[in-house]
This record gives C-alpha cells, sequence and structure tokens, in this order.
C-alpha cells in the first residue's frame, strides 16, 4: 500500500513547494494586474500543472487516483454501454454526470426478469408446500399400508405354520399308511403262498392285484354302508321330529 | 433450438452462467417456450458486450434523491473495515481467547501477537505427517535466553530433552515435535 | 381446432371413397430416395472414400477412438458418488466457537442483527458462491461455552446450534439466499459501486422448501406460532429455561428479521446507494416500485 502511494506523497511535496514558489508571484501580480489576465492565468495555472505532474501517469490513471471519472469523453465502445456508465455512477457519483435513471432496470429487463423467473420458480411457495406435504404424506400412507399388510400377515403366521406342518404330516401319513397297506398285502400273499417268493415274481404280482381288488371292494362296501347308515340315522331323526310336532 | 424446448432444467442450465448449476431444482415439467420469448431470453454474463448502449435506454423514471438518509447507518454497516478493530478489554472471553498482558514487556524476550490478535505459535507438517515442527514466531529481544526457558519448561514437562531451532535473524524458534498446545500454555503463563 | 376439422374431413371423405386397399394406397413422398450410383467426374473416381486410410479401405476405427491416446470417452471415469454433486448446495462450516471469537474481539457488534454479510465483514469467514456455496451452515462446535445473546440468520443450523443460542435468550433464523444475492452479501462494497439497483431475493428451490417453511429449523418462512412452539419444545429437551423475549430490553433488535425478498437489512430493493455522495435514490414510478415489491 506504501509503494501505491509514494508517488502521490511525493508529488504532493513537489507540489507544496512549487506552490509555495508561484503563489507569492501569484499574488503579487494579481494585485498589480486586476481582472484582464484571467484567461492566461488560466493557462499559466494549466501549464503549471502540466509541470508540476512527474507522475508520467496517463491522464485517465491521474484522473482515478485523484477521485474523478477516467474519460470525460468516450474513448471505446464499452464506455457507451450501460453497464459502464453505471459503474460510474457507483464509483463517482453525481460528479460522474451520468443520469441515474439507467441504474434502474428498463421496461425490457423488467419483463424479460419476470419471464425468467415464472419458468425459473413455476411454483409459489404454498404450492411449493403442499406438494411437500402431500409427497410426505404418500410415503406415510405407503409405509402404512405396507406395516398393515406386514401386521396382517404376521397374525396369520401361526396358522400357516401349522397348516404347513399338517399338510407335511398328512402326506407323510399318506405315504407310512400307503407303505403299510403294501407290506400287509406282500406278507398276506407270502403268508397264502407258503414260502418266501420273490415279490416281483409274476403270481406274486398277480395275487397282489387280485388282493389289491379285493381290499378295494370292501372298502368301497363299507363307505357305502357307511353312508346308509347315516341316511337312516337321518330318516329317524325326521321322523321323530315330525312325531314330536 | 429444439434442444431448448424440452425441459425446463435444461432451459434453466441455459440461464446459469460461469457456475453452470441448475439454479431452481424443479424437475422436468414440460413447460411450453414460445419462439419470440427464446430469442430475447439469451445468455447473458455480466461483460460490456452484452450490456446496451445508453443512447437506446429511453426510460425516464421519476426518483427521489435522499440526502444524508435515516438508512444510512445501514449501508455504513456493510461497508468493510479501514483496519482490524481494537479489542476492548471485557470482563471474561467466553471463546477462551487470552488477551496480552502488561507484565509481558518486562521480560527480557516478547512474543509479538498477530494481527488477529492471536499468538504466533504454528505447526508444520510435512513428509505426509512425519515431521511435526512448532514454531514460535515474532520473537523479539534475547531470544536465546527464551530458547533455554522454552527448553526448561518442555523437559519438565515430558520428561525428556525435546530439540529447538534458534533462528535469530527470522525471529523464531522451531520445536521438534507437536507441542503447539504446551507452548500456548507456556506463552500465556507469561503474559504474552 | 384447425386440427379437428382435418380430421372430420378426412373420416367424410373415407366413408364416400371406396374401399381402401393396396391398389390405391402409397407412401408418402420422400419415403425412398434412389441412391444414384457415383459416375462421371464428381461422383466416380474414389466414390467419396478419400485417399488411402482407413476410410478408403472400408477398415474404419471404432467410434470415439483417438488413434491410440487414451479417448475421452474413456478419460473421465465413471464415480458415482459425486453423481449429482452439481444440483446439490453446499453450506461451508462456521463454528459457534469461531463466533463466539469474533464477537470477543470486536469483530462483530452483537448490538445489531448478524448475518452472513456482517460475518463475512468480520474476515473470519468466507464462502465462494461459484462453488454451488449457499450460505453459512453454523456448526455445534463450541456450543457449550458459547455465551452471547445475538439475533442472527444462518443458512443452515441443527437442533444443538439453535438450543445453545436459545439458551442464551437470542434468535437464531434460517434463510434462503439465491447465489445473485450471495455474491451482493459477500461483497456489498463492490455491488454498490457498480450502480445498479438492489434487487429481490429470490423464493427457495423446492427441495429447499421444506427446511425453510418448517418451525424446527428457523425456517424464515416458517409460521412464528410453530416457531415459539419449538422453542419451548427445545428448552424442555435441552433442560434451560426458555427466555421471554418480551420482557427483554432488546426485544425489537432481537426480532429484526429480512423480508423474503430483502437481501440487506434496512435496504429495500429497487434502491440505488450512491457511496460517494452518501444519498439513496429511490425510484417513484408506480411499475419500477411494483416490479420490486413482487
Amino acid at each position: 500500500m506504501n509503494l501505491y502511494f509514494r508517488p502521490k506523497l511525493l508529488q504532493s511535496r513537489l507540489t507544496s513547494v512549487f506552490r509555495s514558489a508561484t503563489t507569492v508571484s501569484e499574488v503579487v501580480q494579481n494585485e498589480q494586474v486586476d481582472i484582464d489576465d484571467t484567461e492566461n492565468s488560466l493557462a499559466r495555472e494549466a501549464e503549471i500543472e502540466k509541470k508540476r505532474n512527474i507522475s508520467r501517469l496517463s491522464a485517465a490513471h491521474y484522473n482515478v487516483i485523484n477521485g474523478r471519472r477516467p474519460y470525460k469523453e468516450p474513448m471505446a465502445l464499452p464506455h457507451l454501454t450501460v453497464k459502464y456508465n453505471r459503474k460510474m455512477y457507483g464509483k463517482y457519483g453525481a460528479a460522474s454526470g451520468v443520469n441515474p435513471n439507467i441504474c434502474w432496470p428498463s421496461k425490457l429487463d423488467i419483463e424479460e426478469k419476470q419471464e425468467y423467473e415464472a419458468v425459473a420458480y413455476p411454483f409459489t411457495i404454498k404450492e411449493m408446500m403442499t406438494m411437500v406435504a402431500e409427497k410426505r404424506e404418500q410415503e406415510r400412507l405407503k409405509t402404512q399400508q405396507r406395516d398393515n399388510e406386514i401386521a396382517a400377515k404376521f397374525a396369520k403366521l401361526g396358522q400357516w405354520k401349522k397348516e404347513l406342518k399338517e399338510k407335511i404330516a398328512k402326506k407323510e401319513a399318506e405315504v407310512e399308511a400307503a407303505k403299510l397297506k403294501k407290506e400287509r398285502l406282500i406278507e398276506e400273499v407270502r403268508r397264502h403262498f407258503g414260502f418266501t417268493l420273490d415279490p416281483r415274481d409274476e403270481r406274486f404280482q398277480e395275487m397282489l392285484a387280485k388282493r389289491e381288488k379285493e381290499q378295494k371292494k370292501r372298502e368301497k362296501q363299507a363307505r357305502l354302508e357307511a353312508r346308509e347308515k347315516l341316511m337312516i340315522a337321518k330318516l329317524q331323526q325326521k321322523k321323530v321330529e315330525g312325531v314330536s310336532e | 433450438m429444439a434442444t431448448v424446448w424440452r425441459s425446463q432444467s435444461a432451459f434453466a442450465r441455459i440461464f446459469a452462467g460461469k457456475s453452470g448449476l441448475i439454479l431452481n431444482n424443479t424437475a422436468d415439467l414440460g413447460a411450453k417456450l414460445n419462439p419470440a420469448s427464446i430469442s430475447t431470453l439469451k445468455k447473458h454474463y455480466s461483460n460490456y458486450a452484452h450490456s446496451p448502449f445508453v443512447r437506446k435506454i429511453q426510460e425516464q423514471y421519476e426518483f427521489e434523491i435522499i440526502k444524508n438518509p435515516p438508512e444510512w447507518e445501514y449501508v455504513q454497516r456493510l461497508l468493510p473495515f479501514e483496519s482490524i478493530p481494537k479489542i476492548t478489554p471485557k470482563a471474561a472471553y467466553p471463546s477462551g481467547w487470552i488477551p496480552q498482558k502488561e507484565e509481558a514487556s518486562n521480560l527480557p524476550y516478547f512474543i509479538e501477537r498477530n494481527k488477529n490478535q492471536d499468538l504466533s505459535i504454528y505447526l508444520d507438517i510435512s513428509y505426509r505427517g512425519m515431521r511435526k515442527i512448532s514454531k514460535i514466531k515474532k520473537i523479539e529481544g534475547d531470544i536465546w535466553l527464551m530458547n533455554d526457558d522454552v527448553k526448561d519448561f518442555l523437559k519438565k514437562r515430558y520428561k525428556r530433552y525435546i530439540e529447538t531451532r534458534v533462528h535469530e535473524l527470522g525471529k523464531f524458534i522451531e520445536v521438534k515435535g507437536d507441542y503447539v498446545n504446551a507452548l500456548n500454555e507456556w506463552a500465556y503463563s507469561k503474559g504474552f | 381446432m384447425g386440427s379437428r376439422q382435418i380430421t372430420e374431413k378426412a373420416l367424410t371423405m373415407l366413408r364416400s371413397l371406396p374401399r381402401v386397399s393396396l391398389g390405391n394406397i402409397r407412401d408418402n413422398p420422400g419415403y425412398k430416395k434412389n441412391p444414384k450410383r457415383g459416375r462421371g467426374q464428381h461422383g466416380g473416381d474414389k466414390h467419396g472414400a478419400g485417399n488411402k486410410g482407413s476410410g478408403q479401405r472400408q477398415n474404419y476405427m471404432r467410434l470415439g477412438y483417438e488413434t491410440g491416446n487414451n479417448p475421452f470417452y474413456l478419460r473421465m471415469p465413471h464415480e458415482h458418488y459425486y453423481k449429482g454433486h452439481h444440483l446439490r448446495r453446499q453450506y461451508p462450516p462456521f463454528s459457534l466457537h469461531e463466533l463466539q471469537l469474533i464477537i470477543d474481539k470486536d469483530r462483530l457488534d452483537i448490538s445489531k442483527p448478524i448475518d452472513i454479510a456482517s460475518i463475512v465483514k468480520s474476515g473470519m469467514y468466507n464462502f465462494t458462491p461459484d462453488e454451488k456455496h449457499f450460505g453459512i451452515n453454523l456448526t455445534d462446535v463450541g456450543a457449550d461455552c458459547f455465551a452471547a445473546k445475538i439475533n442472527i440468520e444462518v443458512q443452515w443450523a441443527s437442533e444443538q446450534v439453535i438450543a445453545a443460542i436459545e439458551k442464551m435468550g437470542g434468535v437464531i433464523t434460517t434463510a434462503y439466499y439465491d447465489p445473485h444475492s450471495l455474491y451482493l452479501l459477500r461483497d456489498p462494497k463492490k455491488f454498490f459501486e457498480s450502480g445498479q439497483s438492489i434487487p429481490r431475493r429470490m423464493i427457495p428451490p423446492p427441495d429447499a422448501i421444506e427446511y425453510y417453511t418448517s418451525a424446527k429449523s428457523r425456517g424464515y418462512l416458517a409460521d412464528p406460532e410453530e416457531i415459539s412452539k419449538d422453542r419451548l419444545r427445545l428448552a424442555q429437551k435441552y433442560g434451560y429455561e426458555l427466555h421471554v423475549l418480551e420482557d427483554d430490553p432488546n426485544y425489537e433488535m432481537l426480532c429484526e428479521r429480512k423480508d423474503p425478498r430483502q437481501i440487506f437489512y434496512g435496504l429495500e430493493p429497487g434502491w440505488v446507494i450512491n457511496l460517494k455522495d452518501q444519498c439513496i435514490l429511490k425510484p417513484k414510478d408506480s411499475e419500477l416500485q411494483r416490479f420490486f415489491a413482487s
């Protein structure tokens, strides 16, 4: 920071030296000659300024350092733009000579902004809030439904386990029963034959088939009898009821 | 052009500017854009080339200039500090910050505080964490005496010899190892 | 509208025309492109295949191949862990301990409401909106040593942090700032010197709206009644007595909050600040006022 300001300090020291040298004579001169030398004095002042300024800075930089806007007249295309002029107003205030009207957005700018916002922010805050609330509600419902389903299934879990066990047991039982039956028939046939005959033998098979048939007939008969009994029981019951009425 | 019509997020991407992020995380809602709007809504980086000329602006707005307005204190609050503010002495500092004490200036050596009013004791780690050096910077006065004091203090505390390096011109002492907390304690006890 | 009439017309035509069969339909024009063989000066000679190389010899390199060097499509590996990172907001952390430090060092004026601009002004915190930083995340490091009654506005705060601040009798709010507003807050002087009018702050995006409208996170769009209820809840949870704000002498300062469209405290959108002449330009034009008030 010091380096930057050193030339200015030098300058001010120099200017103070020169000022002290010239002001005395100037005052003397002004006292002697009244008004007609104003133009000359201005010109002289300008010349003195030029000689005073040994900073070797460009005019624009010199102005910036002294807090003035760098260029009074536009020198390049950017100087004609709104952005540059706004900057000049922002930095140098009213002294910049810029009309503050440009600091605000133009009608076109406003329209463009509104259109942009309509697309970029399509929802109002309330709409967004309702959207979020709906989403949360949906999630909650979904999880609740799933929970309920699982709870219902859990309730039935015991029963399912039992059913499964029963099914397996039944199957096993059937298989067992069939096996036993077969064993029994084979035993019977064997007994019939009297000697140990290979079960796979023809005669054995014939005997087995015959026995099986007979067994089936007997079972069928038994079932029919059972049914008849039931019918009789029913009829009897009906009779009894008819009598009682 | 056709690609621009497709999704809103793509549209927003055009406006994103340098960072390229979608500034509004909206889903694709298939917003309908008309050709007229697309032509005016071009991507505008903030540079002079994209700024319009002043002579084209015809708007004349009414405005009022208020000199020394009552809201100026809010503006001043926003402007940055010219220099680091001085710390007013307080009864207690809950953050654990310890101010410099007057008695410290009586010692033959002195540790200056840095711009943020903190002690300049830092830990330098290099060689992928294998080398740790605690550096006490901004030392004035009799640096060799301070070195002896520091070494004694550390030896008492850690029950072993701890190597240090004194740099008179650089005004620092480097202690081999991570003893920053212990050194801070020592410095605070001395009042630095 | 017009298309409807066309379909109606087509259907009426169909009703009167003979049965559609293969014999009375044909494809739309342009369906068949007769490939013309390359003959003569322009189509002949090398027949569009160039000289030598894989092109003429019909031994083409695969798409994306870059004659041996690592091709573009293989240079960047799939790193799914940062998928969508460009859509995620980041809040660089700032601890309560740091906050207490800058209060102790007089870099922050606690007699006025604190926002991100004042914290950045203190010089101990900075963020880059360029890198998807959306503001301050106040962390709970140093929450038990925190002892300052402040009115602070951050962008993200956890429950512990809110409790720590309210325990001391302060007020914390979480507010959303869009990236443009963040640039302004980071360097207000630069913005004022650019000579623009103060813009409006934008509303949060849909995936942030939940955070900023919930009382639990002290969102700036939340219901104040819900917030006071939550203050009580936190006091009960963390075991401190709830400060009655109304009895506080600094009540006004503690309750000062920004409008959802306001970026700076005390300065409305639409104003132009002239730092050099120390004056503020306020627009009187009705359209401008309407735009900035929307």
